[in-house]
């Protein structure tokens, strides 16, 4: 057990280390000057210059790679050249916004999928079955911006139950908070409730084909205690590995109900960045992100092992 | 005289195209083995699901009565069947990798029938499965009840299935195929202890088995099915002895038997075609480094003359699938030689090599490319030989089919034939290049019985017609007796005994020999 | 068990079918010579509900709705399949190569591919057009090295289960070369998955090029892209809703075609459910 986990986190690191000089690389193939960005098309030679130097950009690239390692490593992801305001800080804000909504929305859509899917694979062939398994493929297929605008058309514009734009922090006070988190929330859980609900019960199907389960009514069980004991947790390993990858995924995702929904968050953040080509922000949300959904897909395979203990030997 | 324990009578299943069972009648008596013999698709699994009624979804019971002890379990409503199950009725499944729940530990398993069908606390519960781990000779019970089934071999696996379902004492005890899966020294320790529990508890025991050599050793009375229909039943040695149906004498005749007369073995004269010399292979250790690497092949060494049918037979885990791996270079060795023809053979093998030398793979359903025509499949190591027209390709790959029996085939693909013909066309795709060695890596052990000895009858006709050496590895000692002039034994990756066939197993001087002939049924 | 799935299977035909139907005849209604020009502006006409010379209405420039959903479906779709033909002939060459031969090689694409997978969803899209540009191919170009990884991914999963199969032992010792058992062997075999992903992915190079143009990093208006004309649309929701409601629900129709007909395929190519 032990040596899986700590095998599980040294895998991590060649993969951090890879998106670290991803991000750099990435972000220095972008075409255009930081330093004119950050001073404005007036700017003359020798202030450009200047600034070169000030942003080490007259260095070579491995050392100017050195450097940035170093600082990011150090938690110094540098300065906004808009507004000069610390990277780090700027992100760490924005995500407070997003995470409660993606937490919200995944938890969610995972208890819908567990027990639709759950329920149509119980049911394979019947009218359920049939109604989950096309409503779900119905609901991946939405975009989840459309169907934020539609929602909030619904019960924003046209019923007024909830607000339209804007945000309040959970700190300021948190029952309005929540009632800008809703339509958000919904609008993601409800997307990626269609993915999860067809992995839910396609491997249900799967698992109640087996001899164990057999073997479990062969004990007089009844259905509930089949269904919870033997079925459930053997069916839920290959969903939480999708729950983790929706979870990363959606951080990246985000931007687009961020825009519906006009809320400050760190999609949103990345958009505005790649729009100014602020590069010390597009780096860190970068980094940050992708930093996140390879901790959050550690995290799922060290509680995998509880659905299925077997992955510890293999 | 005392009731039958399971009274089965006039019962029928179907599905919703076919019927699957036609109206059979059985009775298992108190303290009595039943087994209930047929070849896939016979309905013999059927009929057990139903007793208990787990048939699979779109399959149902039309008709017949089921009485357990004087209830019919066909009237009763669903709690009281479950009453039923596990407590009165136990079941033991077929695969045991599969029919335990991966997930969940051993010792919850154990107990949750327990605990299911009696007022015990966890504690009590957890002592009588102790007792009936000491009962079952496993030693250290306790730190069995904390694993998970994927720990435990599969002879083990089904041991601990057998102490759960015989927990709760049950009158029945529904066995269905407990031991294919295993090899002839776990199966006979599995039916060894099923036999011995049943007999301390005066249990029924319906077994369901395609293999009559089993129902010869361990069953009182037989019943064999085909079709949905029982063909004919009775006292188990009797029926098997002289059986009276043309079906029941068709399955009797195709169990493996030492020959009347010993395979002729070719005289050992000259140099050898194959000689192997200290051959070892090790898999690199998986998992944490501190766990040394696996030696799958010990320090082998023997030598195969043209012409010879050598059988190399152990059981799961012994080397002898590596052995013809390493042999045909499909693993590489760690150590030691091998030579063909007195060439010393280098990784990867030469085309010269290839030429003259074939392999026989176990699964008729992975052996073949789901993509291409049987007669493209014959034809494709053809291609290595220059000289050879596609239509001449062709022509010698459709001679070759015919001869295998499958005139006429060529043009079909896999996903249209039976598990025998594939195997079939495998032997025809290995035979196309006349080869001077073929290794057979256990062709028949996933065909049905009556197939199998097709398939070992092919072979050896085709090995004395063209003289071919041909290296048959196999866990089944009966097939090995049947076709092979001399035999390796191994076990733990070394070749334990050598030696005339015939000799050996009459005789066997190594106790894994010993072990493994009084392991393996025979008439 | 096979009946179930045969019904399942024959739903998400005809529903598939007639969400692409549904998109076809827009298509032909709006992009055909006689049809509406998707860029007049007809600023009196700004923000029109439905009428019988502009079915789908007008947007907030007085242009015709239905004939800028057309032209948005040409140029999407036409985006979607450049995107997967490219991801699915680069991606599947190295997912063959790296599963089949293993080794140091396909170790060290699979921590390049890993560490390209990290970035989550459209970011990787979003940072490559900044990269590439906002030009057609630009956005072509960023989109398929986001799916490269993930063709490379499915590929060479499909490719290690193959080359475990007896078919492939077969042909290696009948002396067949890496290259050949990949030709002939293992590239027919993945052809029916890849397919499927093919079909799949289409809907999610629909779904990432749409998400691009609303977060307004893909194509600029005014050519109009279904994503753009849904993020010109967000301002006027309350007044004219129906701006929204037709390009989102063409993108909803696209999407959920491609993703029945690919589980139509899958179930078709799919052994089991042809016992």
């Amino acid at each position: 057990m032990l040596s899986y986990l700590a095998k599980r986190v040294l895998a991590a690191i060649p993969t951090l280390l890879l998106v670290g000089v991803a991000v750099f690389v990435l972000v220095r193939l972008v075409p255009g000057d930081p330093a004119q960005v950050m001073l404005g098309d007036s700017a003359d030679e020798e202030s450009l210059a200047a600034a070169h130097a000030a942003m080490g950009l007259d260095k070579p690239i491995f050392t100017q790679f050195t450097i940035w390692a170093t600082n990011a490593l150090q938690g110094d992801l540098g300065a906004s050249l808009m507004t000069d305001e610390s990277v780090g800080t700027l992100v760490l804000d924005r995500f407070a916004v997003s995470a409660p909504i993606v937490l919200i929305a995944v938890a969610l859509a995972t208890i819908v999928a567990v027990l639709l899917g759950l329920w149509a694979a119980l049911h394979q062939g019947k009218a359920a079955d049939l109604a989950i398994v096309t409503g779900a493929t119905v609901l991946l297929s939405i975009p989840t911006f459309w169907l934020g605008l539609m929602l909030l058309l619904v019960f924003g514009l046209k019923l007024g139950w909830l607000p339209v734009v804007g945000y309040v922090p959970f700190s300021e006070d948190a029952h309005e908070a929540i009632r800008f988190l809703v339509l958000p929330s919904i609008a993601l859980a409800l997307v990626e409730a269609g993915v999860l609900t067809r992995m839910m019960r396609a491997s249900a199907v799967d698992v109640l084909r087996l001899d164990y389960v057999l073997h479990a009514h062969a004990k007089g069980l009844d259905d509930d205690t089949v269904l919870a004991r033997h079925v459930f947790p053997n069916a839920f390993a290959p969903t939480l590995t999708l729950v983790g990858l929706i979870l990363g995924n959606l951080l990246g995702g985000i931007a687009v109900i961020e825009t519906v929904f006009t809320l400050p968050g760190l999609g949103r953040l990345m958009v505005d960045a790649v729009l100014a080509r602020d590069y010390p922000v597009i780096q860190a949300c970068l980094l940050f992100t992708a930093s996140i959904y390879i901790v959050v897909n550690l995290v799922v395979d060290l509680i995998y092992p509880v659905f299925d203990p077997r992955i510890v030997n293999r | 005289m005392t009731p039958s324990a399971l009274e089965i009578s006039g019962l029928s299943i179907a599905s919703s195209d076919k019927l699957l069972v036609k109206g059979v009648n059985l009775g298992v008596k108190h303290g009595e083995i039943l087994a209930l013999a047929g070849e896939s698709g016979s309905g013999k699994s059927m009929t057990a699901r139903a007793v208990v009624s787990l048939l699979p979804p779109g399959v149902r019971r039309l008709s017949g009565s089921i009485r357990l002890g004087g209830d019919d379990l066909t009237v009763m409503a669903d709690a009281d069947l479950r009453k039923v199950r596990g407590k009165r009725v136990g079941m033991v499944l077929q695969e045991p990798l599969s029919s335990l729940n991966p997930a969940m530990r051993i010792g919850d398993q154990l107990v949750e029938a327990l605990l299911w069908h009696e007022k015990l606390s966890r504690s009590e519960a957890r002592q009588r499965a102790i007792a009936m781990l000491e009962r079952v000779r496993i030693d250290d019970a306790e730190a069995l009840l904390r694993a998970y089934p994927h720990e435990f071999s599969g002879g083990m696996r089904q041991r601990i299935m057998l102490a759960s379902v015989f927990l709760l004492k049950p009158e029945l005890i529904i066995a269905d195929e407990p031991t294919t899966a295993l090899d002839a020294l776990a199966q006979r320790e599995v039916l060894d202890l099923m036999v011995e529990l049943g007999r301390d508890s005066g249990a029924a025991v319906l077994l369901i088995t395609h293999n009559l050599a089993l129902a010869n050793r361990y069953a009182d009375s037989l019943a064999v099915m085909n079709n949905g229909d029982i063909v004919e039943s009775g006292q188990a040695r009797v029926v098997l002895a002289a059986p009276a149906q043309p079906y029941t004498r068709k399955l009797v005749e195709a169990v493996p038997r030492r020959s009347e007369i010993a395979v002729p073995a070719p005289r050992a004269d000259g140099d050898p075609l194959l000689s192997v010399r200290g051959l070892s292979v090790e898999y690199p250790a998986r998992g944490a480094a501190s766990v040394a690497a696996k030696r799958a092949l010990d320090d082998v060494s023997f030598d195969a003359w043209k012409g010879e049918f050598i059988g190399v037979v152990g059981g799961s885990g012994s080397g002898k699938t590596t052995l013809g791996r390493a042999i045909m270079g499909l693993v590489s060795p760690s150590s030691g030689s091998v030579r063909f023809v007195g060439e010393p053979l280098s990784m990867p093998r030469s085309p010269a090599f290839r030429a003259r030398t074939q392999m026989i793979f176990q699964d008729p359903y992975s052996s073949l490319d789901p993509r291409r025509k049987l007669v493209d499949a014959v034809a494709d190591p053809l291609r290595h030989e220059a000289d050879l027209s596609a239509a001449e390709r062709r022509d010698r790959a459709n001679a070759l089919l015919e001869k295998v029996g499958l005139g006429g085939f060529g043009e079909r693909l896999p996903h249209q034939l039976s598990g025998g013909q594939r195997q079939r066309v495998a032997i025809a795709r290995a035979l196309v290049r006349e080869p001077d060695l073929v290794v057979a890596d256990e062709p028949t052990s996933a065909l049905d019985m009556t197939i199998q000895a097709q398939i070992l009858v092919l072979l050896q006709t085709l090995q004395a017609e063209r003289g071919f050496t041909c290296l048959f590895i196999s866990h089944d000692l009966a097939a090995i007796e049947q076709v092979a002039s001399r035999a390796l034994v191994m076990d733990g990756g070394r070749v334990v005994e050598t030696g005339d066939a015939g000799m050996i197993f009459a005789h066997p001087a190594h106790q894994f020999t010993r072990a493994l002939v009084e392991a393996s049924p025979r008439f | 068990m096979s009946r179930a799935m045969l019904s399942i299977s024959r739903l998400n035909l005809w529903l598939g079918g007639a969400a692409a139907l549904a998109l076809a005849v827009v298509v032909i209604l709006g992009a055909n010579p006689f049809a509406q020009d998707p860029f007049t502006v007809d600023l009196a006409l700004r923000l029109g509900k439905p009428s019988m010379q502009h079915w789908f209405g007008t947007d907030e420039f007085g242009r015709d709705i239905l004939a800028r959903t057309a032209h948005g479906a040409l140029i999407s779709s036409g985006i979607a399949l450049s995107t997967v033909l490219l991801a699915t002939a680069v991606g599947g060459a190295i997912g063959v190569v790296a599963g089949f031969l293993r080794g140091w090689a396909d170790r060290a694409w699979m921590i390049l591919i890993d560490a390209l997978l990290a970035f989550p969803g459209i970011l990787l899209a979003l940072a490559l057009v900044a990269v590439f540009g906002a030009s057609r191919w630009g956005i072509i170009g960023a989109l398929t090295l986001a799916y490269i990884p993930i063709v490379a991914r499915v590929v060479r999963g499909a490719t290690l289960s193959l080359r475990e199969k007896e078919f492939i032992e077969a042909a290696r010792v009948s002396g067949d070369g890496a290259v050949t058992i990949m030709l002939r062997h293992v590239v027919p075999n993945l052809a029916g998955p890849v397919l499927v992903l093919m079909t799949s992915m289409f809907g999610w190079v629909l779904l990432s090029e749409s998400a691009l143009s609303f977060l307004g990093v893909g194509i600029s208006p005014p050519a109009p892209t279904w994503g753009n004309m849904l993020a010109a649309a967000r301002p006027h929701l309350d007044v004219a809703p129906h701006l929204a409601i037709v390009p989102g629900l063409c993108i909803t129709a696209a999407v959920l075609a491609v993703n029945l007909l690919g589980d139509a395929l899958r179930d078709y190519l799919d052994p089991r459910s042809r016992l």
